[in-house]
C-alpha cells in the first residue's frame, strides 16, 4: 500500500524580490514499512521536501504546484488546523542537529510529558508520564534521564531523547533528517542501530534524508537521490549501488568505492550553463541536447532515472 | 630533526569550579614533510591539541618546538614569525568566509595585511587560485561567497590558507560537510597542494575513513589523552586499543552493518584508563592509569598490550 505520494512538487523560495526553485518536478512514492533514503548534496532540496512534508516550510518558500499525498489525503491543500491533527501523529520529524530542540531550561521529563499532553488532551498526567518512560526505554534511556536537564545529557543521550518525543504520539511515518550530523562515529553507529531496530519492531515507514551514502546502505531498502532539487535516480537499494544508472549517482558510488579503497578519482569540470539538466556542468557524458531542459523521468528496469543519455538503445 | 614537536603538553579549562583536563601529558613529533591526523571524538582534545600546535593557545605544561627550537611553553608566546609558518582550514567553508569580501579580498588579505598590495599582490592570489583549481582566476575574484558552491568555497579557504607559504597547514575536519560526489576533488587537492608547498598537513577528524588518504600517521585521541599511535595503514587494519577498535567499527560502509564495540552506560565514572566506562575489556586493574607502551613503531595505552 502507497502511503506517501509525492507529485511533481515545485517549491520555490523568495528572496530579494527573485525566485529561486528549491524543489523542481519531485515525484515519488513511499509504499507502506518502506525505508527509504534521500541522497543529495547541500542544496539539493532533500530538507525543504521534508519540511514541506511536515508543513512547516519557512514563510518565504511557497508550495508552486504539485502534491503531497498522505494515504491519499493533500496535505499540500490541507488547511492548518487539519494539518496539526496529522503532524507528529502521523508523521514526525527527527530535524539536523536535533539535540539543540530540547528546552535547555526544563527538565527532559516534563518536556515529553508536556508534548504529550499537547497532543492528547484530557489525558491524565500518569498517562503521560506512561508512556514518556516506555518511549525512553525503547531508545535505551532510563527514568532517572526524566530529572536531568539537557546538558546533562551527552550528544548521543540527547539525540535519543528526541527521537523518544518524535516516537511518543506513535507516527506511522518517521522523517530523519541528517540525525548523526553533530555526533561522533561512534555515537552515530548507536543512533543508526537505534533507529534501525525501532523502524523494524514498529513497523515504521522511513524517510531517512542524508548526504553520505555509507549510512543509509544498509538501513534502507530503497534510495532516491536527489540533484539540483530534484529526483536523479530511485530504486531499490541494493540495485541502485550495485549499477548506478544516473551519472550523478555514477559519481557518487565512484568516489565512494575509491575512498574505501583508498584511491581518489576526479571529476572535469565544465562551466554551468545554468540551463537543462542540473548535473550538466558535471557530468562527462553529457550531449548538446543535453542543455535543452529539465530531463523527463523514465523507467529503465527497476529504476526511475531523469537521463537523456542513459538506458538508449 | 622533527619539523614539528609538542612534549608532555597538558592543558586544563576552568570554569567556575569545574576543571576539565583537556590535554593530558600528549607528545607528538612531526617529521619534516610528514602528514600526521588527529582522530577522536568531540571532547577527545584533538581541536585544542592542533591549536597549542599553532600558537593560538598555551599550553599549562609541555613544550612546543618548531625545526628544533623551543618556540613556546606555558610562560612563552609563540612569536608572530612563527606563527606565520602555520595556516589552518577550518571546518565549515560556509561560515569563515566573509559573506561581504570578494573572493580576491578574502584570499589576498594574509598578505594585503602585511602590506603587499598592486601587482605582486594580484599575481600571488591568481596564482594561488590557479593551484586550488578555481580557473580561470579572472571568473571568481570578483565573486562572493553566496556565488560560489560548497566546494569552491573550500577551495578559497584553502587558497587564503596558502597564500603565504605556510610550513604547517592545519585542515579541522577538512570534509564533513560536503557530500562524497566532491570529497575526492577537496582530498586530493590538500594532498597535492601540500607536496607543491611542502607543507606538513596536519588533518584533524572524527572520520576514520579520510586518515589513510591524508595522512602517514594517526594520533588516536580519547578524552585529553594520546590512546594509540602509528603508521595509519597499520593502525587501520590492526586496532590495538578497544577504543580505536570501536571507532573503526563504526565508520559506516557500503557493504556491511555498523558495530558497536562500546559498553552503553549512563554511568560516567571517572578514574583510570580514560576509556574505562565504555570499554568492553575492562579489567580491575584500569581502574589506575595505564601507561604508554612502545610496540615499535606503535604506540598504545592499554593494559591488554
Amino acid at each position: 500500500m502507497t502511503i506517501l505520494d509525492v507529485r511533481d512538487l515545485n517549491v520555490v523560495y523568495r528572496a530579494n524580490g527573485r525566485e529561486i526553485e528549491a524543489v523542481r518536478d519531485l515525484s515519488f512514492t513511499v509504499e507502506k514499512g518502506d525505508s527509504m533514503a534521500v541522497v543529495g548534496e547541500s542544496g539539493s532540496g532533500k530538507t525543504t521536501l521534508a519540511m514541506a512534508i511536515m508543513g512547516l516550510l519557512p514563510s518565504q518558500a511557497i508550495v508552486r504546484s504539485g502534491q503531497i499525498l498522505l494515504e491519499g489525503q493533500d496535505l499540500v491543500t490541507m488547511p492548518e488546523s487539519e494539518r496539526r491533527k496529522i503532524r507528529w501523529k502521523k508523521v514526525a520529524m527527527v530535524f539536523q542537529a536535533s539535540q539543540n530542540a530540547l528546552d535547555p531550561v526544563k527538565k527532559v521529563g516534563s518536556q515529553l510529558v508536556e508534548l504529550y499532553l499537547y497532543h492528547n488532551r484530557g489525558a491524565k498526567k500518569e498517562e503521560a508520564l506512561d508512556r514518556v518512560a516506555k518511549a525512553l526505554l525503547t531508545v535505551n534511556l532510563s527514568q532517572s534521564i526524566m530529572n536531568m536537564y539537557p546538558h546533562e545529557l551527552s550528544g548521543g543521550m540527547k539525540q535519543r531523547a528526541v527521537i523518544a518525543a518524535s516516537l511518543l504520539l506513535e507516527p506511522d511515518v518517521l522523517l530523519a533528517d541528517e540525525p548523526t550530523t553533530a555526533l561522533d562515529v561512534v555515537t552515530q553507529a548507536e543512533i543508526l542501530l537505534l533507529i534501525k531496530r525501532i523502524v523494524s519492531e514498529r513497523g515504521l515507514t522511513l524517510l531517512f534524508i542524508t548526504h553520505d551514502i555509507s549510512l543509509v546502505a544498509s538501513l534502507c531498502n530503497r534510495i532516491m537521490v536527489m540533484y539540483g532539487g530534484t529526483d536523479m535516480e530511485s530504486g531499490p537499494m541494493r540495485d541502485v549501488l550495485l549499477s548506478p544508472t544516473h551519472p550523478y549517482t555514477q559519481r557518487l558510488m565512484e568516489v565512494l568505492n575509491g575512498l574505501e579503497e583508498g584511491r581518489l578519482t576526479l571529476e572535469q569540470l565544465r562551466e554551468d550553463q545554468g540551463r537543462g539538466c542540473p548535473f550538466l556542468s558535471r557530468c562527462r557524458f553529457a550531449e548538446s541536447r543535453c542543455a535543452e531542459g529539465l530531463p523527463k523521468r523514465r523507467s529503465l528496469g527497476n529504476r526511475e532515472v531523469r537521463c537523456l543519455v542513459r538506458g538508449e538503445g | 630533526m622533527l619539523a614539528l614537536e609538542v612534549r608532555s603538553i597538558t592543558k586544563r579549562f576552568r570554569r567556575g569550579n569545574v576543571t576539565v583536563n583537556a590535554l593530558n601529558d600528549v607528545s607528538i613529533g612531526l617529521d619534516e614533510g610528514e602528514r600526521l591526523a588527529v582522530v577522536g571524538e568531540s571532547g577527545s582534545g584533538k581541536t585544542t591539541l592542533a591549536r597549542i600546535m599553532v600558537g593560538l593557545e598555551q599550553p599549562d605544561q609541555g613544550e612546543i618546538y618548531f625545526m628544533g627550537r623551543k618556540v613556546a611553553d606555558p610562560k612563552t608566546k609563540m612569536d608572530v614569525e612563527t606563527r606565520r609558518k602555520f595556516s589552518i582550514v577550518f571546518q565549515d567553508p560556509y561560515e569563515t568566509l566573509n559573506p561581504v569580501k570578494t573572493v580576491f579580498d578574502i584570499v589576498g588579505f594574509p598578505l594585503s595585511v602585511r602590506g603587499v598590495k598592486g601587482e605582486k599582490l594580484r599575481e600571488a592570489v591568481y596564482s594561488v587560485l590557479r593551484d586550488v583549481r578555481l580557473t580561470p582566476p579572472e571568473l571568481y575574484v570578483s565573486k562572493l561567497p553566496q556565488q560560489l558552491s560548497g566546494g569552491q568555497k573550500q577551495r578559497v579557504a584553502i587558497a587564503r590558507a596558502l597564500i603565504y607559504g605556510p610550513k604547517v597547514l592545519l585542515a579541522d575536519e577538512p570534509t564533513t560537510m560536503i557530500d562524497a560526489s566532491l570529497k575526492a576533488e577537496v582530498l586530493k587537492l590538500f594532498l597535492d597542494l601540500s607536496s607543491k608547498y611542502g607543507v606538513n598537513l596536519v588533518t584533524i577528524t572524527h572520520d576514520f575513513s579520510v586518515a589513510p588518504i591524508l595522512s602517514h600517521r594517526v594520533v588516536v585521541m580519547y578524552k585529553g589523552m594520546i590512546v594509540e599511535e602509528g603508521p595509519t595503514r597499520e593502525v587501520l587494519t590492526n586496532p590495538l586499543h578497544p577504543y580505536t577498535q570501536a571507532l573503526i567499527a563504526a565508520v559506516p560502509k557500503l557493504e556491511g552493518e555498523v558495530k558497536l564495540m562500546v559498553r552503553q552506560e549512563e554511568t560516567r565514572e571517572e578514574r583510570g584508563c580514560p576509556f574505562f566506562s565504555r570499554c568492553p575489556m575492562r579489567m580491575e586493574k584500569c581502574r589506575e592509569e595505564p601507561p604508554m607502551r612502545d610496540l615499535g613503531d606503535r604506540r598504545v595505552r592499554c593494559f591488554l598490550y
